[in-house]
């Protein structure tokens, strides 16, 4: 069974409460409270040191990718804070954070207190910020989210449409009938983001509770997860809904047994991101799975009601989930993994009266790993004082951009054909540290 | 000729036409229409009235928590969707439940939940336009979507976005400038304050009295008003399509044609622009028997789970211990979609998860059949194999079972017949849950 999803329940909590609405000043007692937790997190940093530095030679393996997409839209302005005065003081009273309690990156911004163990690899130099990133600037939930995961040479994707751009990776390799978990999901459906034009990733979920299959020591059900798998292999190219069923089944019970480890101990940290991380850095360690993208989703960050508050909680698990992931992998497969955390979109420099903002435009990507040129901002901070037509700080990197550095030079892959446009590489990735492994040109 | 045959419905293809437009019919119940001419057939699902939900008993025990609430209901739903006598009206319900995304995590209160479930059920079947009102302008959607804290010179754009996007007109028809006139149209509609379980209201005093312009009909909109703008001459006919397009979508294949899209949405709004008319417009238009829409989609999880529920006779225990944790992790619960969007088309729910959970339930059944001794499953497992084999996947509900099936589930209860009952019961009720055929009959 999924976990409960108490971040969500959280953020919900302040707006079942509406009467401590009052305008400039939500909810601040219980804010302030959430100040305190967050120093404490800031003098504990829960993997400090653990992620290996990077050798002198390139990490020997195939290069991992996890993507966290911060489903509904992060408040960039809020992760990231100017440390000084600025117009924000006007046009976002309510929202703007103590700048006491701001971890300091030393180029006049600060970063948000829930997130001590990405400020703590910023200070190692493995996180990589890029600012002012952003697709198309269509304010859609869905259209902009299409937009991320299809990464195509138009908004809508031209030809690419209804693909993902990890999906066409995957593409790319023959033997992906062999390697089904080549990339996975671990937000129970398998997202547009991994749905190729000749396949497609996998979808699971942080428990094995119903695993049907994993146990064959029983002669009578072990034959019938036998025929399930002789009905499903009959039914390859069989299109029909009949087919493609017989197929998940066969797919089903041959998982069930390969995956049985990836799950034990079970997982149960109270908070969905946490548990997605913690099965991520398992999926990646066990080299037998052929693993090397995971996808996570956390949310909700579509705030447009009470956002510091939520967002303090929503930052604070993406936080440990990221010292999950990390704490979690073996020291020679960090050396090898990439973390991409994005949102579908920022959101607007004005705070709304519900003490929180509408949907935006540009936001902050983050990139991290030992093989990460980090501790830097790649392109602009999101502007304070200049917007978009719609009240947000404009775009000033593409995602194409963004993700074509990643594909490119940590994948290995042809960004050009990956994307059907080129793209330009942002360098944020150390020279030499990309994973050699067999596949390589 | 070919049309005449064609006319005379197959028990199989009774089964198919109550999968899609309602919750399935037991093999005895499809073998009684057979002399059923199609439009009686279709007539008979979608005439019959929707029969409410009777209020979960937790609603009045004052003891009962939300998350105790909130699951009654959901697994009272699901219950009723089992046995319900208007199975058609159920299943339009919820198809608006889907088109209505609403989630109960972020609105939170189960009454809401119980009535926007009532609005579903008393108004799917009628004029969209009045569905539309006593959806979107209540309660659940107003804090689903944070209307509730859009105020005249302080809009929130949350609603009027999905109201165009999602709702009614769809992505294209509409601008940003809508967006923001559909916003101030909404302003002023709140919920109670006081009490959030009670009917949403209206506050004159933060209403936007202004004038508005609307996809190009200006006027002083307010919430009724913009909606009669978005279903009047500027918005019928994107929203019509847009309809016909998402049921035709669930109910037959995906990507229909724009000849399909468009002749349905004519009969939809040449009908009076009621589910009704959506709904018969799809069961009798000629493509929805073409082999095309019969073999194109699997049943949902909540269809398999209602099904098994249904079809076995279940408890409600198995429901709400088993059937409501295995939807959940299946990705396909009831008053929790994953987004405004609503869920995946069929296929799209379906992956190793929700074949994992789906198995799961059917083998907790089985447990309930063998340890309640439950008569007719008794008397299968003593018949020989292929009769056996035969009358488990009868009861399963499916009508034409694939010679594959039938020698599968066969050779699963001749290995094992001579071993004892536990492997025996696998054998008969396992075998056939995991054929394919349970999943997405032909």
């Amino acid at each position: 069974v999924l976990p409960a999803d108490h971040t969500y329940e959280q953020a919900l909590d302040a707006l079942s409460q509406p009467l401590e609405v009052t305008p400039g000043g939500v909810s601040r007692r219980r804010f302030l409270q959430g100040l305190g937790a967050a120093g404490v997190l800031a003098a504990s940093p829960a993997f400090a040191g653990r992620v290996a530095a990077a050798p002198g030679a390139p990490p020997s393996g195939p290069p991992n990718l996890v993507v966290f997409t911060l489903g509904g839209g992060n408040d960039g302005l809020s992760t990231l804070q100017p440390s000084g005065e600025t117009l924000l003081d006007w046009i976002r009273p309510n929202l703007l954070l103590p700048r006491a309690a701001l971890l300091p990156l030393a180029d006049g911004w600060g970063m948000h207190p829930a997130l001590p163990n990405l400020h703590a690899a910023w200070g190692r130099r493995e996180l990589a910020v890029v600012g002012s990133v952003g697709a198309s600037g269509n304010l859609s939930h869905f259209d902009s989210i299409a937009e991320w995961f299809c990464a195509g040479p138009t908004p809508s994707g031209g030809a690419l449409a209804g693909t993902g751009f990890l999906g066409r990776w995957l593409d790319t390799h023959d033997d992906f009938a062999d390697a089904p978990l080549r990339a996975v999901s671990l937000t129970t459906n398998v997202p547009l983001l991994l749905i190729g034009q000749r396949t497609a990733g996998c979808g699971l979920s942080t428990g094995s509770g119903y695993m049907i299959g994993d146990d064959r020591s029983n002669a009578v059900v072990s034959d019938l997860f036998n025929g399930v798998e002789v009905l499903g292999d009959r039914a390859i190219g069989d299109a029909s809904a009949h087919g493609f069923v017989a197929r998940l089944g066969a797919t089903s019970v041959r998982l069930a047994a390969r995956l049985g480890p990836a799950y034990a101990p079970p997982v149960s940290t109270g908070s969905a991101m946490v548990d997605q991380a913690t099965v991520a850095a398992r999926f990646l360690n066990d080299a037998s799975l052929g693993c090397q993208v995971v996808h996570c989703s956390f949310g909700s960050f579509d705030l447009h009601v009470d956002l510091p508050l939520a967002q303090f909680a929503l930052l604070g698990e993406l936080d440990r989930a990221v010292g999950a992931l990390f704490a979690g992998l073996q020291p020679d497969v960090a050396a090898r993994t990439a973390l991409l955390v994005h949102s579908e979109f920022g959101r607007r420099t004005w705070a709304n009266p519900s003490a929180g903002a509408d949907h935006g435009t540009a936001s902050y990507a983050f990139v991290m790993g030992p093989g990460v040129d980090g501790g830097r901002v790649y392109g602009e901070h999101l502007a304070v004082d200049r917007f978009d037509a719609y009240g947000s700080p404009p775009i000033t990197v593409r995602h194409l951009d963004l993700l074509g550095t990643i594909m490119g030079d940590w994948m290995g892959a042809d960004p050009a054909s990956l994307f059907g446009t080129p793209t330009s590489s942002l360098g944020l990735f150390r020279a030499g540290a990309r994973p050699r492994h067999a596949h390589d040109p | 000729m070919v049309e005449n045959f064609r006319q005379v419905p197959s028990p199989a293809e009774i089964s198919y036409l109550w999968r899609r437009a309602g919750f399935g019919i037991s093999v005895a119940g499809a073998e009684a229409r057979t002399s059923w001419t199609w439009t009686q057939l279709v007539d008979e699902l979608v005439d019959a009235p929707a029969v409410p939900l009777p209020r979960p008993a937790s609603f009045d025990d004052p003891r009962a928590s939300s998350a105790d609430r909130e699951k009654d209901l959901t697994v009272s739903w699901l219950c009723h969707m089992a046995t319900t006598p208007a199975p058609g009206a159920e299943k339009l319900a919820w198809f608006f439940h889907n088109h209505f995304s609403c989630s109960i995590r972020k609105y939170v209160h189960p009454h809401l939940a119980l009535r926007q479930l009532g609005a579903l059920q008393a108004g799917s079947q009628g004029p969209f336009r009045t569905l539309l009102e006593s959806v979107v302008l209540d309660s659940a959607m107003l804090l689903f979507l944070d209307n509730h804290l859009n105020t005249t010179g302080r809009t929130n754009e949350n609603l009027a976005r999905e109201l165009l996007e999602v709702f009614t007109v769809g992505t294209g028809s509409f601008t940003q400038a809508d967006v923001a006139d559909v916003a101030r149209s909404l302003t002023g509609r709140t919920i109670a304050w006081e009490d959030p379980a009670l009917p949403a209201t209206f506050a004159p005093h933060l209403h936007d009295h202004g004038t508005k312009t609307v996809l190009g009909r200006t006027g002083a909109f307010d919430g009724p008003g913009v909606l009669d703008v978005l279903c009047g001459d500027a918005g019928r006919w994107p929203l019509a399509r847009r309809l016909a397009t998402r049921l035709w979508t669930q109910w037959a294949y995906p990507r229909p044609s724009t000849a399909v899209v468009d002749e349905i949405a004519l009969r939809f709004l040449g009908g009076g622009a009621t589910g009704r008319a959506l709904m018969r417009a799809v069961l009798q238009h000629p493509a929805f028997r073409s082999e095309e829409a019969r073999s194109a989609l699997p049943c949902t999880p909540v269809e398999v789970a209602v099904a098994l529920h249904r079809n076995c006779e279940l408890p409600r225990t198995n429901v709400d211990v088993h059937h409501y944790p295995a939807l959940r992790a299946a990705g396909h619960l009831p008053f929790d979609p994953p987004n405004v969007g609503g869920w995946p088309d069929a296929r799209g729910l379906w992956n190793p998860m929700s074949w994992w959970t789906m198995a799961s339930i059917h083998t907790y059944a089985m447990v309930h059949l063998r340890d309640q001794g439950v008569p007719w499953y008794a008397q299968i497992k003593g018949m020989e194999p292929f009769a056996a084999a035969t009358a488990m996947l009868r009861r399963l509900g499916i009508a034409a079972p694939t010679d594959e099936t039938v020698f599968a589930v066969t050779a699963g209860i001749v290995a094992r017949h001579a071993t004892d009952q536990w492997g025996l019961d696998h054998a008969v009720f396992l075998a056939a849950a995991l054929a394919p055929d349970t999943l997405a009959p032909v």
